[in-house]
């Protein structure tokens, strides 16, 4: 799947630039204009279907996380759906075009409008992680009153428990960075729009890292919690 | 100084004597029936010349307390030596019994979660650092 979704953003990329070249030439006193319209043309119906593809791969992708909140999958649909509904009714306008002026702006619209590879698909990932983090983040709450209780019963039964106290307030304060890292931030980013993304390309860059950085926290939890349960076996 | 004999200086010979006569007997009767046991503490004669033995089961004599600690009873030690309830009291065994086995697991699978969350950012990349 990583390497379809490549090969279509590379495809479609190069496409983007071909597409919006081709309708320039084919506007530009070429010897065969139609040939380069009808070239331009089928590019761009291509570029659409490509997105399209890929929004029905994303809504899959959305539809099968069981991590996803219910609100988050709603907006989710909601602009995927409204990107292919708007796709659609693009291509019925690329198709009739006659104009390389008008089939330009209309395959610029591909891009510009949707955003489909830049915007989208990356809001859906990092949702779908974002909100996976939180289901991590809530199962891990749950082990920490369980393994303090080891920790507790192993004082008790006169165990030196000292690195075992300090792997978990160390834990602790992982979970703890990581819930107030992960507040607020899919909620933040699935409200992105692709004109936002026009005017900023580094959109979701605090968003992608605000993940990363609970990624790593909860990586470090585990390495804890694993080293706590071994300092405890002994 | 005179000695005066009293009713328990007189009684005592004959009460001694009786109670060698019931042990001959008691004797005798455990090894008619091949037993090798003593009446249990408490146990008195039902009359002067009979002891009934108990129909105790091998097992009582062997048998820890399972009150102290319900492991003990199936440990190769408790065979009535005193020694089954203090092992393990505070070693390292004993605290493996309290971790909750679950907790393993359940780190196991967050860090299963964990790697595709890894995953969902590699693909959120790869999309985003192709544009369009």
């Amino acid at each position: 799947m990583k390497h379809t979704l490549r090969r279509h953003v590379l495809a479609t990329g190069m496409a983007c630039t071909a597409v919006v070249a081709l309708a320039s030439t084919a506007w530009a006193g070429d010897p065969d204009p139609n040939s380069k319209l009808e070239d331009a043309r089928a590019r761009c119906i291509e570029a659409i279907e490509v997105r399209q593809t890929e929004i029905g791969e994303l809504s899959a992708l959305a539809a099968s996380a069981p991590q996803l909140t219910d609100s988050h999958e709603g907006t989710i649909k909601s602009f995927l759906s409204a990107a292919s509904i708007g796709l659609a009714a693009l291509q019925v306008e690329i198709e009739g075009d006659q104009d390389p002026a008008e089939l330009r702006e209309d395959c610029t619209a591909i891009f510009d409008d949707y955003r489909i590879f830049a915007l989208r698909a990356p809001q859906v990932h990092l949702a779908v992680a974002g909100d996976r983090e939180a289901a991590a983040l809530a199962k891990a709450a749950t082990l920490v009153p369980r393994l303090q209780e080891a920790i507790d019963a192993a004082a008790a039964a006169g165990e030196d428990v000292t690195v075992a106290v300090e792997l978990m307030a160390h834990l602790q304060e992982a979970l703890a960075h990581a819930e107030a890292t992960l507040t607020g931030v899919v909620d933040t980013e699935l409200g992105f729009s692709p004109e936002q993304w026009n005017a900023n390309h580094s959109l979701l860059s605090a968003t992608t890292s605000a993940i990363r950085a609970v990624h790593t926290d909860l990586q470090t939890a585990v390495s804890d919690g694993r080293a706590i349960i071994a300092e405890l076996k002994g | 100084m005179t000695t005066h004999p009293n009713r328990r200086g007189v009684a005592a010979p004959v009460a001694g004597t009786a109670l060698a006569a019931i042990l001959a007997l008691s004797l005798a009767a455990c090894g008619a029936t091949g037993g090798d046991r003593t009446p249990a503490d408490g146990q008195t004669p039902t009359d002067d010349t009979t002891l009934t033995v108990p129909e105790s089961t091998p097992a009582t004599e062997g048998t820890v307390d399972p009150g102290d600690d319900s492991t003990a009873s199936t440990s190769p030690d408790s065979d009535g030596s005193g020694d089954s309830g203090d092992s393990g009291d505070s070693d390292s065994a004993d605290v493996d019994v309290t971790l909750d086995p679950g907790l393993a697991e359940e780190l196991a699978e967050l860090e299963a979660l964990a790697e595709q969350i890894d995953q969902q950012l590699r693909d959120a990349a790869a999309a985003a650092a192709n544009g369009g």
